[in-house]
């Protein structure tokens, strides 16, 4: 394309290019800001353009127009975080959060990452992905709503591990632990030698000699009946 | 929470339950209050080659508690009829001096024996759990 057939296809896409980035980032001194830095490059690459450069134009426009979205919404990049940051629960958390995320399908993904992480709004999303407002709304909600669930459910299954692995410990623990007490008409005692004392007297008369006394009792018996 | 539950009961089953005579030691048939309990577990019964003691001794207010007791040991003993170890006791608890010592079936690695003993109203009843071989062995142990 020849300068002269750039100048006269750029005067009238300038209006047409405007509108699109108004569409991303509003009625903002930004949007005349993409239209310039689109004509720059169209400018300067118009030895390889053919005629007409409208829909190349718009296309470079709208990239332009994410470009500078995600710039207004800064993200972190993950290996960046301390290490501090990634032993605490909400990095862990977090962490977790990112592997349920992983097992959404790609759209709800894609949206839910561009939401929550890149803090795109959803009117965004929808010109991004050249869907409706109310389409990823909804594909949002059902995305939350999954991940919802899907955390609960581990979350419950790790409560239930912890709490047997507490139950079986203190079981354990109980098990194989010393224990000596005597409740005497319901008064406690814990000295090992009360205890003791009261233990070594029980077993003894259990299992003393009885032979004196039950010939006693066999003669008792005999002379009561 | 039902599954815990019921995970904590499994776990915490006290060691002479199945046997009848387990709500005394619960003191479900006589008061603690009346009772003089004696629980002892671990090391220092390492001398009397046993794990776990349990003894209850009370003084019985009236005929049904001693028949009551009586009756459980009676099912208990007819459980394991042929580990008596010694007996001088009558099933008519007529007598005023009764002792019966049984020798329980084996729990894991430990044996298990259980002794009743009754003078008059006084009553004893005794849980032993350990590697002790006999009462005998007891008796010398003792000494």
């Amino acid at each position: 394309m020849t300068t002269d057939e750039f100048k006269q296809q750029a005067e009238g896409l300038r209006l047409q290019l405007i509108s699109v980035a108004q569409k991303y980032l509003g009625t903002t001194d930004e949007a005349e800001d993409i239209v310039q830095d689109t004509m720059v490059k169209l400018w300067l690459m118009r030895e390889q353009l053919k005629s007409p450069i409208s829909a190349f134009a718009c296309m470079v426009t709208r990239n332009l127009c994410i470009d500078c979205l995600r710039r207004k919404h800064p993200t972190v990049d993950i290996t960046q975080l301390s290490y501090e940051d990634d032993l605490s629960d909400d990095g862990e958390q977090i962490e977790q959060m990112l592997r349920v995320i992983d097992t959404l399908p790609s759209t709800q993904r894609t949206i839910l990452r561009m939401h929550h992480l890149q803090g795109m709004k959803t009117k965004e999303i929808a010109i991004v992905l050249g869907s409706t407002e109310v389409a990823v709304r909804k594909t949002l909600s059902r995305a939350r709503s999954m991940v919802r669930k899907r955390l609960i459910a581990i979350f419950a299954a790790a409560s239930l591990l912890i709490g047997i692995s507490m139950v079986t410990v203190h079981v354990l623990k109980v098990e194989s632990s010393d224990e000596c007490v005597a409740y005497v008409y319901g008064k406690k005692y814990t000295d090992q030698q009360t205890v003791m004392a009261e233990m070594k007297r029980t077993m003894g008369e259990m299992t003393e000699d009885n032979t004196q006394n039950e010939i006693e009792q066999q003669l008792n018996d005999l002379f009561s009946n | 929470m039902i599954f815990m539950a019921c995970f904590w009961m499994l776990l915490t089953t006290n060691a002479q339950s199945g046997l009848n005579i387990e709500p005394l030691f619960a003191g479900k048939i006589i008061p603690q209050q009346r009772m003089v309990e004696t629980r002892v577990k671990g090391k220092m019964l390492s001398k009397y080659q046993l794990t776990l003691f349990r003894s209850v001794r009370f003084q019985a207010n009236n005929k049904q508690e001693i028949t009551r007791v009586h009756d459980l040991i009676e099912l208990d003993k007819k459980k394991h009829p042929n580990n008596i170890y010694s007996e001088n006791y009558s099933s008519t608890k007529s007598r005023s001096k009764e002792t019966l010592m049984l020798q329980l079936s084996k729990e894991g690695n430990h044996n298990r024996f259980l002794c009743y003993k009754r003078n008059n109203e006084e009553v004893t009843v005794i849980y032993m759990e350990g590697t002790l071989n006999s009462l005998d062995t007891l008796r010398e142990l003792i000494k």
